[in-house]
């Protein structure tokens, strides 16, 4: 919120002052008053008002004044909302349509390999969907220490049971050879 | 025969009988123009803002519920399609400023008569010309139109309190700037 610091008490003879300040420096070049003093402006000003009511009020005006309010903003939106419809809202119907197409258009070759495809099983068992994907067995350590360019940044990292398997691993494998 | 008072004249407009505005607006026309001549500070802008006035008076008369008196109703348009007025020429003198704009912008009618009317400008209308809109429309009404506070509340929808401060502002400020143009023409 805005606080006012400078907020005053303007007292009535305080305001008197100042009026009377701005009085005595206003002279009389301050009061040119031009135009508006010759008495037949005013005749004229009412003679223009009931002209301009006359022109706003006819129903040449009111037709146009209600075409710029109501019909031509009516008109714009009514448009707006056919082309936003047109251009905006996905037509599932014709992508449905389209993906029939193409699978028709395929080769019989790949149409039947598509079909056996979608006919094998392919589904996972619940087992499979309980692995760990991050989990790396002793054999495939072992393996990634023999393609490694440098194997000691592999045994370091391991922890130290891990190690003893993996090694014991390396070992038979050497004995196998 | 007592002449009809503002009520029975705008009843009879909403009767139909066009002649009762133009009584009203004869009453009231002097004060709506010079209210708007001294806030938009020259005559044309004034003429088109007090010939608009009485057309939306009129237009809207069936809306004029007689909670305040006609013409403080009437004043309220004056001052806010004067104040509109004020911040038009803002706009104008502002995009007449960037040479790109100003030729596109239609030439002013009688460039002469613009400038004899910055020449014969008074000190005054200057110092009202460069108060905030607020205290502009609160300074020209009560230094001039000598109206009530109460009355100008009326007009602004503003506390008495708030219109005392703003027109005590005001004066300081056309006091302040008075005194240094009659030091620069005394220089």
């Amino acid at each position: 919120m805005k606080l006012r610091r400078d907020k005053i008490e303007v007292t009535d003879d305080a305001e008197r002052e100042a009026v009377g300040a701005v009085r005595r420096l206003a002279t009389e070049d301050d009061y040119q008053e031009s135009i508006a003093r010759q008495p037949s402006y005013f005749v004229n000003l009412t003679v223009k008002t009931n002209e301009r009511i006359d022109h706003v009020t006819s129903g040449k005006a009111l037709s146009i004044s209600w075409l710029a309010r109501v019909a031509v903003p009516g008109v714009v939106a009514i448009l707006f909302f056919f082309i936003g419809l047109h251009y905006y809202v996905p037509d599932l119907a014709s992508e449905k349509h389209s993906i029939a197409e193409s699978v028709k258009a395929l080769p019989p070759e790949d149409i039947d390999l598509l079909l056996a495809a979608s006919s094998s099983e392919t589904a996972l068992t619940a087992a499979e969907l309980h692995i760990d994907l991050f989990k790396v067995s002793n054999d495939q350590l072992a393996d990634f220490y023999v393609a490694s360019e440098n194997p000691t940044i592999v045994l370091e990292s391991l922890p130290e049971h891990q190690l003893d398997e993996v090694a014991a691993i390396l070992e038979s494998r050497s004995t196998n050879l | 025969m007592n002449p009809l008072t503002d009520l029975e004249l705008v009843q009879q407009v909403r009767n139909g009988k066009r002649q009762a505005y133009t009584e009203l607006m004869r009453r009231y026309q002097q004060r709506v123009y010079w209210v708007a001549r001294r806030i938009v500070g020259n005559h044309d802008d004034a003429d088109d803002v007090a010939q608009e006035t009485f057309v939306k008076a009129y237009l809207a008369l069936g809306d004029f519920r007689g909670d305040s008196s006609f013409f403080t109703w009437l004043y309220r348009i004056a001052v806010n399609l004067s104040l509109n007025s004020v911040r038009k020429q803002q706009v104008m003198n502002y995009l007449r400023e960037s040479p790109l704009i100003s030729s596109m912008l239609p030439a002013k009618d009688n460039p002469h008569a613009e400038l004899e009317m910055k020449e014969t400008e008074s000190r005054l209308q200057k110092a009202v010309a460069l108060l905030p809109e607020k205290q502009k429309a609160v300074f020209v009404m009560r230094y001039y139109e000598e109206m009530s506070y109460e009355e100008i509340s009326e007009v602004l929808k503003t506390s008495v309190g708030g219109l005392k401060a703003n027109y005590f502002h005001a004066l300081k400020k056309v006091q302040e700037f008075m005194k240094d143009e009659t030091t620069k023409r005394q220089d």
